[in-house]
């Protein structure tokens, strides 16, 4: 019976996608010959069926496991790259903190008391503050992307988040509220606050001076 | 690092020690070092792309390998790969731990855990 042949060109996108998993650093300067590397371990088994994919499959996550999160430590160890980090989840944790336990019962408590806007306003703050924080951190955290780059993905992220919320809202059965041009212009304002923020932030950051891992 | 003591950078994690053998009779690409550890360990010792290139970024830290500039004959040479090779402290730290594995397996024969001389 005829063995039929790994589909190699799959597997090696695959392979190139999960690569992610490792630094940026690192993977720019091996990135390409560890691709190379799995492209010849597919050639050397093609012949051998799903056997032989699923052994390469084996051996290749488990590498993966093991020394991606070495090589991470590693870049975390040098040079300031801790600091840096721990800064940057430091923030993180203050600014949700402080939404969670402070903005939030206070909004909640007094928001038969406001204006319509205002209420609107702080509803937008409190959610988009929340869902832009949580992109922006875990960008900068996996340094998918760094510095501006980074707060602009969080903006566009965070706009197709909370834009596929208030749509779930509107439509979804029973909904009390609906969608109306204040509650529009609050999210617009409270994505234009955040992204300003943020903005300012990675911008005195780069005054400072370049990170010591640069 | 080349003029540290050899014996500073001992024990050797077995990948180090293992690509550091493949180079030590020739210049090798990636995937010839991962070949020729297989062949040497008949097959017991195959290591992955993450373990191969996060090893050799740190011997090249270390001083231990260097990238080599010459390129193997035209239809041999695979223009995408680079080639690595031994430097003379990667060859005093590799005969260093052979040196310490040597030792190792003196005391084991002394205390007659090798069945063969």
């Amino acid at each position: 019976m005829k063995t039929p042949k790994i589909n190699a060109s799959r597997s090696r996108r695959a392979y190139a996608v999960l690569l992610a998993a490792y630094p940026r650093e690192f993977r720019r300067e091996y990135g390409r010959e560890m691709a190379l590397v799995f492209d010849d371990r597919c050639r050397e088994r093609s012949t051998g069926g799903a056997a032989a994919l699923a052994r390469l499959w084996g051996e290749a996550l488990l590498d993966l496991a093991l020394t991606a999160p070495r090589e991470h430590l590693e870049r975390l160890r040098g040079g300031g790259g801790v600091m840096k980090t721990l800064r940057t989840v430091a923030t993180a944790v203050a600014t949700y903190a402080f939404t969670l336990l402070v903005v939030a019962p206070l909004y909640a408590r007094n928001t038969g008391a406001m204006p319509g806007f205002v209420n609107n306003l702080i509803d937008a703050l409190i959610s988009t503050g929340l869902i832009f924080n949580f992109v922006f951190l875990v960008l900068t955290l996996t340094r998918r992307l760094e510095g501006v780059r980074a707060v602009r993905a969080a903006l566009a992220l965070t706009t197709l988040v909370v834009g596929a919320l208030i749509t779930l809202m509107e439509f979804s059965p029973g909904a009390h509220a609906h969608l109306n041009l204040r509650i529009v212009v609050a999210q617009v304002l409270s994505l234009l606050v955040w992204f300003t923020a943020h903005l300012w932030w990675v911008l005195r950051k780069g005054r400072a001076g370049p990170p010591a891992t640069a | 690092m080349s003029g540290s003591d050899p014996e500073e950078l001992l024990p050797l994690s077995p990948a180090v020690f293992h690509v550091l053998l493949a180079l030590a009779d020739a210049e090798r690409h990636g995937y010839g070092i991962i070949k020729e550890v297989e062949a040497r360990t008949g097959g017991r010792v195959r290591l992955g792309p993450g373990t191969l290139y996060g090893s050799i970024k740190r011997m090249l830290e270390q001083g231990l390998v260097e990238e080599s500039d010459e390129r193997p004959d035209a239809e041999l040479d695979d223009e995408r790969r680079r080639y690595y090779r031994l430097t003379d402290f990667g060859r005093r730290v590799a005969s260093a731990e052979a040196e310490r594995l040597s030792g190792l397996v003196k005391v084991a024969r002394a205390k007659q855990l090798l069945s063969r001389a």
